[in-house]
């Protein structure tokens, strides 16, 4: 069954509730710096290969 | 001699059909599967064997949500946008429903990653949390300057029910 909403309304306090990492602006994955999928797939990419070589 | 070789071969079919059926109804341990040690007996199950238990845990739905914002921490994000719910299933998905494992496995990476706890970030790189990412990306385009946050929520019932935000994600970029 699918978030009403209410619900959904929740979710955003929950939201703004969550703890942030502190010094998170300025990390990897902050809205300021955010990470790109790409660059993860090469990421798990290399890996699997390092793993397999 | 032939009449007797058929008597046997007719017992030993009743016993397998007879152990089929029994497995319907109970989990088949380690020595009941003597009867079937050549595995002719179909491993079809129209029944839970395992009780769920009292755990309420185990009635929790998953969802998964989207939002985007723009790129820098001044503007507030845009809304929650639902990406994926245990969807209520129709008549027609009986027959026809080719979403489905997909949408069941994606779930289930949702829940492994939200089970973790909000202190576990798990690996970006694994296959569960890129899985849910790309469904992400997929489901709600993100423009050029913006970026894309998910989040895991459980809902346990039908009415009022509880929700409880689980894993909010990194922010990312195609």
């Amino acid at each position: 069954m699918k978030l009403d909403e209410r619900e959904l309304r929740e979710v955003e306090r929950l939201t703004l509730a969550w703890p942030q990492p502190a010094g998170s602006r300025d990390a990897e994955g902050s809205r300021e710096r955010p990470l790109s999928l790409s660059a993860l797939l090469d990421q798990r990419r290399r890996a699997l290969e390092g793993r397999v070589g | 001699m032939a009449e007797l070789l058929a008597k046997l071969v007719l017992a030993g079919v009743t016993i397998l059909l007879f152990a089929s059926l029994v497995q319907q109804f109970r989990q088949v341990g380690p020595r009941g599967r003597w009867i079937d040690a050549l595995a002719v007996v179909p491993q079809w199950k129209f029944f839970g064997q395992d009780t769920v238990g009292l755990d309420p845990a185990w009635s929790d739905d998953w969802h998964v949500l989207a939002r985007i914002a723009p790129l820098g921490e001044a503007a507030t994000p845009e809304p929650w946008r639902l990406v994926l719910s245990p969807a209520d299933r129709t008549a027609w998905h009986f027959a026809w429903n080719p979403h489905n494992r997909s949408r069941a496995q994606l779930l289930a990476f949702a829940e492994r990653i939200g089970q973790a706890g909000a202190g576990d970030l798990p690996d970006p790189t694994g296959l569960a949390y890129l899985s849910l990412l790309r469904a992400c990306l997929e489901a709600v385009p993100i423009g050029e300057g913006f970026a894309l946050q998910f989040a895991i929520v459980s809902t346990r019932g039908r009415h009022q029910r509880p929700v409880d935000l689980r894993f909010l994600s990194l922010w990312h970029v195609r």
